[in-house]
């Protein structure tokens, strides 16, 4: 695999912006119904209203805390879960519309790859059977024939030996490795990854990292990328979507979003990421209180109740996404000021610590 | 125990070449040194099977069955608590106080957050049921968590993870401890949640000159709160010293491919991958422990067990490292640095190798 793992991500970006939507979301939602029997019966809106379109071999973050409704998003776009509002395209079919048949069919050519990779793999069988079973599942959809499970395992970095083990003898990493092959063994158009490498440590993280970078460029599949984690999409995707109580609040050219994130959860978000700066001074937003449960999404837009920014208006109207620059859009009533000023100083209700190790002196 | 500057007493724990044995007899732990004074926030660092948590379970006395004491004394303010259990194991857990990675799972689910935390004021001197409910009260809003009597009839799991961790924090501080041990507390916790528990150990740790023992995978939390680190790699301790040392001129070959392979939003390049996996190490005894993930092994570091480079307070244990200054500091410039790796030279000015094991 000669791959330059070294060119920036931003580099590879520029000449995706022309290529043709693959996966579109157009308004979707999704709702589930709670409670009932004993207690009122609520309802949860996972995710509320979200526009997306994720073109071919472009890789799109998707990032956002607990419960903001990034993973029911990534089963939307992968038609796993019905929509509740909205539709999601793939090649332009809907797929809410399509029969089993034509679903099976298409599902050939998406994936979806997730954390936990003993839950993902079966423990009776073989890593070599396991690697193989797409190619029996959907050998009539794609029509091709397996090549040697050798070159499967060894695109993924993994040595022939492995096919005859089973799951539980191999480590978190190599477990990733394997349901990184299995997954684009049909040669998906499209995969999903769902915090693949937050349960790994940190040496093999950038293993994973590595790997996805390169099948990136040698496959060439469209993706979304789902993490908590910044500091990681921030080496792997194109552009990035921050979510909040399962709305879009703002989304971008990845690097454009890290250098100047125009919403203010975005900024805070950005801030509050660890850096090993050392003797660097650097300014911390600190975001007072937890996300609301979506069970009891705030009026006007969701993060008012958290935001230094809010006014009157926040508290009522919910701000529409609008263009802030190119391909760069964000939902906030005061988005212009957002950007315009990174400097956290003006925002009232925030703190600024500059920080310098040593920080505190033992006995000062 | 002497006085610090301050007025307040320096407290002090003393780890001295901790030796931990699995039941299989493979060493978990190999000859750690470490030590924690009130006021400062040391973190240990590492990855999975690098010992760090066996090492706070070991100054906690709460090693799990199987793992065998090898050898190793902990001392709490000159006194050695090594072999403490039963009743007199309370010396310790009144001055050392942990906290964990999954708050949720350290409460009972049955009990609310006010049973808990009046029961941990109660053991620990409240004289009535009513003074350690206000004493709670007092604690809860140390901790940043408002409306104290709501937070007191919950539940754990009406809690958020942060709100959890703040909650454990409030009963570990109910003895009135002198350190605290957090082993990974914000891992499991969302980014910004991490920064306000952050925030909070450090105001803490300001306010009362607690001593930290801060157990993290993540550099990106130590250059923000330690002001000293130990990084450990298959149970031994690599590198040691000065935080910003450590992190801004590290010695230590898996010191320097740790910070390459963690991604950080201020660094541009992609990180870079160590090859192999934690599990791969040499055992202890018979060669470096990092010798088969390390780019820069030489025949050496399979046969002995490395020698320690010494520079004022900052070590490394390995064959190929020599101390360097960090950039902008002008540096040794009667020896040329050609390589990024030079070889140990005779006679550096201010540092001294040792041969240990």
């Amino acid at each position: 695999m000669s791959v330059d793992l070294d060119m920036p991500v931003d580099q590879r970006s520029a000449d995706r912006t022309s290529a043709e939507v693959l996966v579109a979301a157009h308004g979707v939602g999704r709702s589930f119904s709670v409670g009932g029997w004993i207690g009122a019966r609520r309802t949860i809106a996972a995710v509320g209203h979200v526009d997306l379109a994720i073109r071919r071999g472009e890789t799109l973050a998707i990032v956002g805390e607990s419960g903001c409704g990034k993973s029911t998003l990534g089963r939307l776009l992968l038609g796993l879960e019905r929509p509740t509002r909205g539709q999601v395209l793939f090649a332009g079919q809907d797929l809410a519309g399509l029969s089993e048949g034509r679903l099976r069919h298409l599902r050939a050519h998406m994936q979806l790859v997730f954390q936990n990779t003993l839950a993902a793999l079966d423990p009776r069988m073989t890593i070599g059977e396991q690697v193989l079973e797409p190619f029996r599942i959907h050998r009539n959809e794609t029509g091709t024939v397996a090549p040697p499970i050798e070159q499967l395992l060894a695109d993924v970095g993994l040595g022939a030996a492995l096919a005859a083990r089973f799951p539980h003898q191999l480590s978190g990493g190599q477990r990733q490795r394997v349901v990184m092959a299995r997954a684009l063994a049909t040669e998906p158009d499209f995969v999903v990854f769902d915090e693949p490498v937050s349960a790994l440590d940190v040496s093999v993280q950038a293993q994973i990292i590595a790997l996805i970078r390169s099948l990136q460029r040698q496959r060439g599949f469209a993706s979304v990328f789902i993490s908590h984690d910044l500091r990681v999409v921030r080496h792997i995707a194109d552009r990035i979507a921050v979510m909040y109580l399962g709305r879009v609040v703002e989304e971008g050219p990845i690097a454009t979003v890290f250098a100047a994130p125009a919403h203010p959860y975005t900024r805070a978000l950005v801030s509050a990421v660890p850096r090993i700066a050392v003797g660097t001074a650097r300014q911390r937003v600190r975001l007072a209180g937890e996300p609301p449960s979506p069970a009891a999404i705030p009026a006007g837009c969701p993060f008012h109740p958290r935001c230094a920014l809010a006014q009157d208006v926040c508290r009522v109207e919910l701000p529409r996404i609008t263009a802030v620059g190119a391909g760069h859009h964000v939902a906030c009533h005061f988005a212009a000021v957002a950007a315009e000023d990174a400097a956290p100083s003006t925002m009232t209700a925030t703190t600024t610590v500059p920080s310098a190790p040593p920080r505190r002196q033992a006995h000062a | 125990m002497t006085l610090g500057m301050a007025g307040r007493p320096t407290a002090r724990i003393e780890v001295e070449g901790l030796t931990l044995a699995s039941a299989a007899g493979d060493i978990l732990v190999n000859d750690v040194d470490l030590a924690v004074s009130s006021g400062e926030i040391v973190a240990l660092v590492g990855e999975s099977g690098s010992g760090k948590s066996l090492t706070a379970l070991a100054i906690l006395g709460l090693l799990p069955r199987g793992i065998m004491w090898r050898g190793g004394r902990v001392r709490l303010n000159g006194t050695d608590v090594t072999g403490l259990a039963g009743p007199h194991a309370s010396i310790r857990g009144r001055q050392i106080a942990a906290i964990f990675q999954d708050p949720q799972a350290s409460l009972d689910p049955r009990w609310t957050v006010g049973r808990y935390l009046t029961g941990q004021f109660r053991r620990y001197g409240a004289t009535s049921q009513r003074a350690a409910r206000a004493a709670a009260v007092d604690m809860l809003a140390r901790v940043g968590l408002g409306d104290p009597a709501r937070i007191l009839g919950a539940f754990p799991h009406e809690l958020s993870g942060g709100m959890a961790q703040r909650v454990m924090i409030a009963g570990a501080l109910a003895a009135g401890p002198q350190f605290l041990i957090a082993d990974e507390p914000t891992t499991a916790l969302d980014v910004t949640t991490q920064a306000q528990i952050l925030d909070l150990l450090e105001d803490l740790q300001a306010d009362t000159g607690l001593g930290v023992l801060l157990i993290t995978h993540d550099l990106g939390v130590v250059a923000e709160m330690a002001q000293r680190v130990a990084v450990l790699y298959g149970g031994t301790v690599m590198e040691t010293g000065e935080a910003a040392d450590v992190l801004g001129a590290p010695w230590h070959p898996y010191t320097q491919a740790l910070l390459a392979s963690m991604p950080d939003l201020a660094q541009p390049a992609p990180p870079r991958p160590i090859s192999g996996s934690p599990g791969d190490r040499l055992a202890a005894g018979t060669g470096c422990p990092f010798q088969p993930r390390c780019r820069d092994a030489i025949a050496l570091c399979a046969q002995r067990p490395p020698s320690v480079v010494v520079s004022g307070s900052h070590r490394a244990a390995c064959h190929r490292s020599e101390p360097r200054l960090p950039h902008g500091f002008g540096g040794d410039k009667t020896q040329p640095q050609t390589s990024g790796y030079p070889l140990p030279a005779a006679g550096t000015s201010s540092a001294e190798r040792r041969h240990v094991g």
